[in-house]
């Protein structure tokens, strides 16, 4: 897992899966925050 | 035996640790990382409790004697923010830092630098929060909530308030993005989801209900602050918009918050009460389906804490009864534990205490829970002192009493030392009997009518709030044994071997005690998950 030395196949993988789960709960967590601010901004226009 | 100490031997040969202030502001290693929750926690803990017994002394007898109400409502807000935000969540973090990795022979979280990020966001967080306490108009007074328009109201400290709010949630989003991703990506080959530990899985329900509702208070939040700094009226009236939507956005959050707060602390007793009967937890899945299925419940009950705004009947009835669900799958979790005791040959630890207590406030706190989650009763419950009495049987004796059996049951892991046992004893009994000294009497003050977040109060509550301050006062100092224990174990604790408790089960137990700053550096083997992954 450290920064040093190259990873084998199945840690760069593995690396791999880490980063895109990081990212996709990422974005599921600023999808929720943009989302409740975005119904509040279409029901204020209402 | 053999397997692990051959396991732990080169570890101990490379066992370098960085020294120094660097050590803890570089920190990767999710042991140190782990080590400055908990003191963080701790410290929060201690601040969040004076402003708590600042609290009990106003409410000593009535009049106004020590602080005034603007002062009064600082503390009350300042006091659920801190111990929210500040101790009960950091202290899961901390515990979940410490023992998720070793508990699913990964090395460290997946992301050790995020992990940094997250906690060193807190001190911030707090420093800025605390330091509203001397700003022209004092701390946020509108309570923990933010209702609006009341929140509006606050002087300087109302940006700062946001904007404090705002880093928390992101510590905490980031914290259980870190969680989610150690868990599905990094346990040891072999370590099925449901070969996992109750902690872990506790954990992992709580992180994914952090990523969805963490940002829900953040957007809320933001919307305040547009409201009150760039003209908005999300929640103004006067402007088209609906203060009451505030309210439903903040329980949104607030009731899966809730079980934020209590979920590891099922984990913990979880971990806890089989050790100490000697047997394997009674229904390991249906407790995995009872978390989780809790966690489900927990979106679709928000607005039981605002039946009094006026809503539709409907709404309310199906507020209701989602709330009333929520008692079995609990019940389910209660009879698990006390059928995993049933014909155990049980002792009782510090740890196991600990839990015991839990398991009979907790419930008590359950019970008042449902009765204020029945419409018609609610209106007589509603912003009494009948809800602080069910909250704080909730959080005290539940999740506080929980991370203490947690710290308690793993204390001998981190030091390699046992802790003065008797010491730690006294400090549950004193806990016990002046907790419930301190929030039983609650119950009654808030059926006769009193009312939550006022300095004063009319003469007839007198004698139960004498006695609810007593109480506060002396659980206030029985916590003064916590640390005292725990330092003493650091520093002169009798040393331990690797399984410190007989009937311990987990991988945690094959380790080394202490444990090696890098552990799981290479995966532990099918024997040693099997020897340690018994439930």
């Amino acid at each position: 897992m450290g920064p040093a030395g190259a990873a084998s196949p199945d840690e760069a993988e593995r690396q791999r899966r880490v980063r895109r789960s990081a990212v996709l709960f990422a974005v599921i967590a600023a999808g929720f925050y943009l989302a409740f601010i975005a119904v509040m901004l279409a029901r204020a226009a209402r | 035996m053999a397997e692990h100490q051959a396991h732990a031997a080169p570890h101990d040969a490379h066992d370098h640790k960085p020294h120094g202030w660097r050590r803890w502001v570089y920190a990767t290693n999710h042991k140190d990382i782990g080590t400055m929750y908990l003191v963080f926690a701790c410290t929060m803990f201690f601040i969040g409790g004076a402003m708590a017994m600042v609290i009990r002394l106003e409410l000593f007898k009535p009049g106004l004697q020590f602080v005034d109400p603007q002062f009064f409502n600082s503390m009350t807000t300042m006091h659920a923010l801190i111990m929210i935000f500040g101790a009960v969540m950091p202290g899961w973090t901390g515990l979940a830092n410490w023992m998720i990795p070793m508990q699913v022979g990964a090395p460290d979280m997946a992301l050790p630098r995020l992990n940094n990020f997250s906690f060193w966001i807190l001190p911030f967080a707090f420093t800025l929060l605390l330091s509203s306490l001397f700003v022209p108009g004092g701390a946020p007074a509108g309570g923990w909530t933010m209702y609006p328009p009341l929140v509006l109201q606050n002087g300087a400290s109302f940006p700062m308030l946001i904007f404090s709010v705002h880093l928390m949630g992101a510590s905490s989003i980031l914290g259980a993005i870190n969680i989610v991703v150690t868990i599905m990506n990094m346990r040891a080959p072999g370590i099925t989801l449901l070969r996992m530990p109750l902690f872990v899985w506790t954990w992992l329900i709580t992180a994914y209900l952090l990523i969805a509702v963490m940002p829900v208070l953040a957007g809320a939040v933001t919307m305040l602050l547009t409201d009150h700094f760039f003209g908005t009226t999300f929640f103004t009236a006067a402007g088209g918009g609906d203060p009451v939507m505030f309210q439903h956005i903040f329980w949104f959050f607030g009731h899966p918050e809730v079980y934020i707060l209590i979920l590891p602390a099922f984990g913990i007793i979880s971990e806890i009460i089989p050790t100490f009967s000697r047997k394997p937890l009674f229904g390991y899945e249906t407790m995995v389906y009872a978390v989780a299925s809790i966690a489900f419940l927990s979106f679709i009950v928000w607005a039981h804490h605002m039946f009094t705004v006026g809503m539709p009947l409907a709404a309310q009835l199906f507020f209701m009864l989602s709330t009333m669900l929520i008692a079995v799958p609990t019940g389910v979790k209660v009879f698990n534990w006390t059928a995993t005791m049933w014909k155990g040959s049980l002792s009782f630890e510090p740890p196991m205490l600990f839990a015991l207590a839990f398991l009979f406030l907790f419930t008590i706190g359950g019970f008042s829970g449902l009765m204020c989650g029945i419409v018609p009763a609610d209106y007589q419950y509603q912003d009494t002192y009948f809800v602080v009495a069910h909250f704080h049987y909730v959080l005290v004796p539940g999740a506080v009493f929980a991370m203490m059996a947690g710290v308690y049951y793993w204390l001998p892991k981190w030091t390699g030392r046992m802790y003065d046992q008797k010491l730690a004893t006294w400090h549950f009994w004193l806990s016990a009997i002046f907790v419930n000294v301190l929030f039983f009497p609650q119950h009654f003050l808030g059926l006769a009518g009193m009312p939550r977040r006022i300095p004063d109060y009319a003469v007839q509550f007198t004698d139960w709030n004498m006695v609810s301050s007593i109480g506060a006062f002396f659980f206030g100092a029985a916590q003064i044994l916590f640390p005292i224990v725990i330092i003493k174990c650091i520093r002169s604790g009798t040393p331990v071997g690797n399984r410190a408790w007989e009937g311990a089960h987990g991988l945690e137990w094959e380790l080394s005690s202490p444990p090696p700053y890098h552990s799981w550096t290479t995966p532990p083997s099918d024997a040693v998950i099997a020897r340690g992954a018994e439930h």
